[in-house]
């Protein structure tokens, strides 16, 4: 469940533009999110695919 | 979770610590407070202990004798008829509630165990060292809280508070409490001190509402709170901010919909505590009820937002238990019960707990509710609580279902049969807890990729439901329930409702089988009433087939029969958060 997340997350790394890539590390702004969305060129969840999870979790 | 420094579980005979607690949600086995072996058959993945604030550890004090407490002739006397044990203790713990609803503990008491007191200081340090020591970052994650636990003239106010953060920021303060001088039962003193929490420790934090069933009509207020404080924006937005969730499900009742408010919705009465306020002193009144329920304190954020800008309810749902056993039992074959009192006995089912205006709230009224799923990209405390920051998360009431929710503007029928759902749904569109994104020229109306899976050991699923509030150009509120995927060979009827999906509740026996229903359901669904230029939400209620209720359980179990008045099974439910929809979206 931890390792799954992972490595979608270094895969998506590689794939993104590298413009994009710089953001990696930081929280994803909807701002940047918007901003990234309108040419259209990529997702803008591209970030939040790098975070899939597999499962919910409960508490 | 509540574990025994909370008073009222302390009075109730819960003897088992935060450590207990912490022990028994990860999965081991544990001896309750009266004795009985009790272990979940699937532990969770996470927890937040959050024991009221006012008086926490006084009781446990008490118990043992501590020469500090013994030193108050009040507390000597409480502690002496605790430990005597009967009728005594009995009339102890009567005795202590109505002093303290009558605000006549010795003040010193009540400061002892308020801010700025070091045995205060002392219990809190150790309420984090306990998140502390049971904390295992990819297994078992413990968010540090507590309850700010405000009641007005019996009307439930409370908030359970949940810090993102570790020892270095928890510990720089208190907890605050409600009762004055040192605390403050107005949510806006506690968003103030929330504020400070965050600029003081740059950490981060947000509370949880609960039992607005409880409240009389004051926990989700349209114009004017009930000392005549106007709601402004700057109400709205410290709301929105510091409050993202509403606990829609608990021990407490169902807060979700009340059948006086949503007379279309044949599901809206489900495990209702609707007779009064918390502690019973004022009968509750229908006019009462649009202040009380999550889906119309959705609707009143629309209301509120179209005429401040600003939407105060714009909350996801949760669901949590509530219990007061240090026990977080949520499943109704493996019920703890409120209280430690109402640990598995034959008599637990059949008193009552107490009397509201002359009628009887009744013990088997407790309800085996709930959990709360977080879309979290890791179980760790700051994973998890981002996940509620952003609202991605769903309540149940008790069932292990999954459930996903998108919207957007772009989705194809054919995404629904992706086995790639979450990819199709982030990459078209927003999660469970989002406003839709901008509305593309020319797009007629928003769809929602709906899915839900059944708890893998649980019930099949009956039916997926969107259930969507909007506001109209006169500033009306209004709702609406879809049936958007169903089990089995049924078709809509003329009224537009869908047929039962029936019931093979063995009521003798305490079980059913998965003969009806169906595993798996989803759909693309489209809003085929959509205006562009109102304001609506859209959230998803997922049904379970019937199973048996905890009473049905008992009854078969102590060879009794179930009280008058229970349900002998109840179809189970899941709630999403919200998607929201706005003419500027």
């Amino acid at each position: 469940m931890r390792i799954a997340p992972l490595v979608i997350a270094i895969t998506t790394l590689v794939s993104m533009p590298s413009a994009f890539a710089q953001e990696m590390g930081e929280t994803p702004s909807e701002t940047m999110l918007s901003k990234t969305y309108q040419n259209k060129t990529y997702s803008p969840y591209a970030l939040r695919l790098a975070q899939l999870p597999p499962n919910p979790t409960l508490g | 979770m509540h574990t025994n420094l909370s008073t009222d579980a302390g009075l109730a005979g819960n003897r088992l610590s935060p450590a207990t607690a912490y022990r028994f949600a990860r999965g081991e086995e544990v001896t309750s407070s009266f004795g009985h072996p009790a272990r979940l058959s699937r532990p969770l993945d996470w927890l937040v202990i959050a024991d009221h604030s006012d008086g926490i550890s006084m009781i446990g004090d008490m118990l043992a004798g501590d020469p500090d407490v013994m030193a108050f002739e009040q507390a000597a006397k409480w502690s002496k008829g605790m430990t005597e044990g009967g009728q005594a203790a009995i009339d102890t713990k009567n005795d202590l509630v109505k002093t303290f609803s009558a605000g006549k503990v010795e003040p010193h008491l009540v400061a002892m165990y308020s801010p700025g007191s070091r045995k205060f200081k002392r219990v809190w340090e150790g309420v984090i060292a306990d998140a502390e020591d049971y904390n295992e970052p990819g297994r078992f994650s413990t968010l540090i809280g507590f309850e700010w636990t405000a009641l007005v003239n019996g009307n439930n106010l409370h908030r359970v508070v949940i810090m993102r953060d570790g020892p270095m920021r928890a510990s720089q303060v208190v907890p605050m409490t409600t009762t004055p001088p040192q605390g403050s039962p107005d949510p806006r003193d506690l968003w103030k001190w929330m504020k400070n929490y965050e600029e003081k420790t740059g950490g981060e934090i947000l509370a949880i509402p609960h039992n607005g069933n409880l409240s009389n009509g004051i926990m989700f207020p349209l114009a004017e709170r009930w000392d005549g404080f106007k709601l402004d924006e700057a109400y709205a937005t410290d709301r929105a901010r510091y409050e993202p969730l509403y606990e829609t499900t608990q021990v407490k009742g169902d807060g979700e919909s009340h059948p006086y408010l949503s007379p279309d919705d044949e599901f809206a009465d489900f495990e209702l505590w609707d007779l009064g306020n918390l502690d019973g002193t004022e009968v509750k009144t229908n006019n009462m009820l649009a202040g009380e329920y999550a889906r119309e304190g959705l609707k009143r954020g629309l209301a509120i937002e179209g005429r401040l800008g600003a939407n105060p309810y714009k909350f996801g749902l949760i669901g949590s238990t509530d219990s007061h056993t240090s026990l977080a039992t949520a499943g109704e074959d493996n019920f703890f019960g409120k209280n430690s009192v109402d640990e598995p006995s034959p008599e637990r089912m059949s008193y009552a707990l107490k009397k509201v205006g002359g009628t009887p709230l009744n013990s088997w009224q407790n309800s085996a509710s709930g959990l709360t799923a977080v879309w979290a990209t890791e179980n760790t405390r700051e994973a998890i609580f981002d996940a509620m920051l952003r609202k991605e998360v769903y309540a149940t009431t008790g069932p292990r279902m999954t459930v996903r929710l998108f919207g957007g503007w772009d989705f194809e029928p054919q995404d629904i049969n992706s086995r790639l759902l979450a990819r199709i749904g982030y990459e078209k569109g927003v999660p469970m807890g989002s406003d839709l994104r901008r509305r593309p020229e020319g797009a007629s109306a928003p769809s929602f990729l709906v899915y839900a899976l059944r708890d893998p050991v649980g019930a099949n699923l009956d039916r997926v439901q969107i259930v969507k509030g909007w506001l109209d150009k006169d500033g009306k509120t209004h709702e609406k329930v879809y049936d958007v995927a169903w089990s089995g060979e049924r078709s809509l009827e003329k009224d537009g409702k869908l047929p039962s999906v029936g019931n093979t509740v063995d009521v003798v026996n305490a079980t059913w089988s998965n003969t009806i229903g169906a595993s798996e359901l989803g759909t693309l669904w489209t809003d085929p009433d959509f205006d562009p230029a109102e304001r609506a939400f859209y959230y998803a209620r997922v049904l379970e087939i019937p199973t048996p209720r905890w009473t049905t359980y008992d009854a078969h179990r102590f060879g009794i029969d179930t009280p008058e008045g229970a349900p002998t099974s109840l179809q189970e439910r899941a709630y999403s958060s919200p998607i929201w929809y706005g003419p500027q979206s």
